[in-house]
C-alpha cells in the first residue's frame, strides 16, 4: 500500500510539471507572439523611421530574459538560444533603423515562437 | 528491483536496469540539458516497473508475458534436445551451468530446469544425495538462528529487545569494561555467543541465557 502510494505520488508530480510546463511555456511564447506582432505593425506603420521603437523591442527582450531562466527549467538551452538571437538581432537592426531586415527578423522571431511552443508542448505528438 | 543483483532478475527489470543507467548519464554528460528531462524519464520508468509487477503478481498471463516460462533441459530420460533448441543453448553451455552448480555427472540429475533470469536449477537422484540425519535416523539438536546484538562497538537495539537481554548481560559474559571493545557479537537461541574483540582472537562463550524464539 506504501508503495502504491509512492506511485500514486510520483504520477501526480509528474502530471503536475506537465501542466505546469504547458501552461507556462504556451503563455510566455502567446505573450512573445502578440507582442511581435505589435511591433510588427508598428514598424510596417512608422514609414520609414524606425527607432523609435527601441524601447518596444526592449520590453520584449527583457520579458524574455525574465521568462527563459524559467522555461531554461525544463527545457533544453539549445532550444532556446535562436529566440534569444533573434530578439538581439532584431533589437540592433531597429536602433540602426534597417527596416527591412528589421522585417525578416521579426518574421523569424514569430516563427520560432510558434515552433517552440508546438515542440516545448505537452502534447501526445511529442510524446509518441 | 528490490534486492536482487543483476543474475537474479526478470528479463524486463534487466531491460529497466539497463534503460535508466543510460537516462541517468544523459543529463550528466549533455550540459544544455535540465537536469529534470533526466528526472522525469527516471521517474516514468520506476512507475513502469512497478505496475509491470503489480501485472504480474495479479495475473498469470501477464507474468508469463514478461518473465517467460522456466524450461526443463533434462528429465529423468535425459538431456531434452528440443528444449534445448528452445532455449538456444548448446550442449557446451549446459554443461558449463552443470559444473557451476558442482554437477559433473549427468545421469545423477533427475531434473535440470533453465529459470527465467538464466541461472539452472538442478534436482539430482535421491541416491546421489549425501546423507542427512534422518536418513541415518540420528537425533539432532535443534538448529538455531544467531542474532546480531553488537556491530562494530554498537548495540543493535531491536536485536536486544528480540532476546530480553541488556547490555549488562553482554559485559558481564564477554567480560569488556565498555562496548567499545567489542567488533562483532551475536547470540544464538542457545545461548551461545560468538565474541570477536578488537584485535585479539574471537571467543564462544556459553551463557545461561534461554531466551525467546525469533
Amino acid at each position: 500500500m506504501k508503495r502504491f502510494l509512492i506511485i500514486l505520488g510520483i504520477i501526480c508530480l509528474i502530471t503536475a510539471l506537465g501542466i505546469y510546463e504547458m501552461v507556462s511555456v504556451q503563455g510566455v511564447m502567446k505573450k512573445l507572439t502578440s507582442d511581435i506582432r505589435n511591433i510588427h505593425t508598428l514598424v510596417i506603420e512608422s514609414e520609414g523611421d524606425i527607432t523609435h521603437l527601441s524601447s518596444e523591442i526592449n520590453i520584449v527582450k527583457d520579458y524574455w530574459i525574465t521568462h527563459e531562466e524559467y522555461i531554461c527549467i525544463m527545457f533544453n538551452h539549445k532550444d532556446l538560444l535562436p529566440i534569444t538571437e533573434s530578439i538581439s538581432r532584431a533589437s540592433a537592426n531597429i536602433e540602426n533603423n534597417n527596416f527591412d531586415d528589421t522585417i525578416i527578423e521579426l518574421n523569424l522571431l514569430e516563427e520560432y515562437a510558434k515552433n517552440s511552443s508546438h515542440v516545448m508542448s505537452f502534447h501526445i505528438n511529442n510524446i509518441l | 528491483m528490490g534486492k536482487r543483483q543483476i543474475g537474479d532478475m526478470q528479463p524486463f527489470e534487466l531491460v529497466i536496469t539497463l534503460i535508466i543507467a543510460d537516462l541517468a548519464t544523459i543529463p550528466m554528460s549533455e550540459l544544455t540539458l535540465p537536469i529534470i528531462q533526466g528526472v522525469i524519464p527516471l521517474l516514468t520508468l520506476v512507475c513502469i516497473h512497478y505496475f509491470i509487477c503489480l501485472l504480474s503478481r495479479k495475473s498469470i498471463f501477464f507474468r508469463k508475458l514478461f518473465n517467460g516460462n522456466p524450461i526443463v533441459l533434462i528429465t529423468p530420460n535425459g538431456i531434452d534436445y528440443e528444449a534445448l533448441k528452445k532455449a538456444n543453448m548448446n550442449f557446451n553451455d549446459l554443461v558449463e551451468c552443470l559444473r557451476d552448480e558442482g554437477y559433473f555427472q549427468l545421469d545423477e540429475i533427475l531434473y535440470a530446469i533453465l529459470q527465467n533470469n538464466g541461472t539452472i536449477s538442478v534436482l539430482n537422484r535421491s541416491q546421489f544425495n549425501p546423507a542427512t540425519p534422518s536418513d541415518l535416523k540420528l537425533d539432532t539438536t535443534p538448529a538455531t538462528l544467531p542474532l546480531i546484538l553488537v556491530n562494530e562497538g554498537k548495540l543493535l537495539h531491536d536485536n536486544l529487545t528480540l532476546c530480553g537481554i541488556d547490555k549488562t548481560f553482554i559485559l558481564q559474559n564477554t567480560k569488556a569494561s565498555t562496548l567499545k571493545e567489542i567488533l562483532f557479537l551475536t547470540i544464538d537461541q542457545e545461548g551461545k555467543m560468538y565474541y570477536q574483540p578488537y584485535h585479539k582472537p574471537f571467543q564462544t562463550i556459553k551463557t545461561d541465557y534461554k531466551g525467546a524464539q525469533w
